[in-house]
């Protein structure tokens, strides 16, 4: 199965394809923040497929399409699934921690890092240990950084900050500690 | 024909992180190089194991953070209740690391933990910030020497505190 090098750059190419989706659905701020994020992830990306090429495997490509853990149509859905997107890389990275290559672990620690304040960015709630499971978020602070998803509903706390999303629109469970991406089924 | 969810779960693989997995490695990992060292007889200078020396440098800076939490809230500027959540994640962190610590290492003075003074002069949440910048800045160049379960810890913990640069930039004081 796959080494955490390989799950984090699955979780990468999963957050591109997502990303797309979310850039697709959201306007004005919301919009300029999913291209830039959309932009880091696709430079994670490439970072992690140079660290396997490294190791002289060759990295996967992304599967053509993904199936995401629930319906998007609302900007609120988008900023919900950003939430889970970033939550998940987080824990993705926190595997590739315990790497024995002090690269790859300063890799992982930045870009844990930068995932659990993007998630942040969208969705104002802290936990002491993100990425880790069973991590309930405490409420933003009242005029945090979030206050550009101000035009979405903000009925999305509860329920992306809980590392599990919305499964309703889908027919499989979504775990709340997952790590691995994985593509929809060869067609 | 079967598809999965973007974020299906591998469950069989056990590659997943577990705080009770990754806490109880660095544990077991620790006691077990405790109880080789007993064995090499009382006159010889017990060698410090190198994440025993790490440990105890995280605690005490985390100790450190927590007195400069309290020292914000004597701010006039910041509610103390504002600060709280932040000072409880430091907590949190403290009591993460000591669980780490082997019980022969926690018994020396650099880790018991010593009450420090009562605050007397307050900090800016400026300061916090800086505080909290540094310490996720520091975050990899301690992943280099840490066990990986340790490692694994302090990528979530630096992330944790990378989040409360943000969330204190939301602040006044």
């Amino acid at each position: 199965m796959a080494d955490p090098l390989a799950k984090a750059l699955a979780a990468e190419h999963a957050a591109v394809y997502a990303y797309g989706v979310i850039g697709a659905k959201t306007t004005g701020k919301l919009r300029a923040r999913a291209t830039t994020s959309f932009d880091a992830h696709r430079a994670r990306r490439d970072q992690l497929r140079a660290l396997i090429n490294q190791r002289g495997v060759e990295p996967a490509e992304p599967a053509p399409t993904y199936r995401l853990p629930f319906e998007v149509t609302t900007s609120s859905d988008a900023v919900r699934l950003a939430v889970v997107v970033e939550q998940r890389l987080v824990t993705a990275y926190l595997e590739l921690a315990a790497d024995a290559d002090a690269a790859v672990r300063r890799v992982a620690a930045l870009a844990a890092q930068e995932s659990a304040t993007r998630a942040y960015g969208w969705q104002p709630a802290v936990t002491a240990f993100p990425g880790m499971p069973g991590q309930t978020a405490s409420p933003a602070q009242p005029d945090g950084a979030g206050e550009e998803t101000d035009d979405t509903t903000g009925d999305t706390t509860d329920e992306a900050t809980d590392g599990t999303g919305d499964t309703s629109a889908t027919t499989e469970t979504i775990d709340p500690t997952p790590i691995a991406s994985e593509p929809v089924a060869a067609q | 024909m079967p598809s999965r969810t973007i974020y299906d779960v591998e469950h069989t693989t056990g590659g997943h992180v577990t705080r009770r997995a990754l806490l109880g490695t660095a544990v077991s990992g620790l006691l077990v190089s405790g109880c080789s060292s007993m064995s090499s007889g009382p006159a010889a200078p017990k060698p410090v194991d190198p994440q025993v020396v790490l440990l105890r440098s995280l605690i005490a800076a985390k100790e450190q953070m927590i007195e400069l939490y309290q020292r914000g809230t004597l701010s006039e500027n910041v509610p103390a209740s504002a600060l709280a959540p932040f000072q409880e994640r430091h907590a949190a962190h403290l009591a993460a690391f000591r669980k780490l610590l082997p019980a022969d290492a926690a018994a020396t003075p650099s880790a018991a933990g010593t009450p420090s003074p009562a605050p007397t002069s307050a900090v800016s949440v400026k300061k916090l910030r800086d505080a909290e910048r540094k310490a996720a800045a520091g975050r990899p160049a301690q992943m280099a020497q840490a066990s990986p379960a340790l490692s694994q810890l302090l990528a979530s913990v630096g992330a944790c505190e990378a989040v409360h640069v943000m969330a204190l930039g939301g602040l006044r004081g």
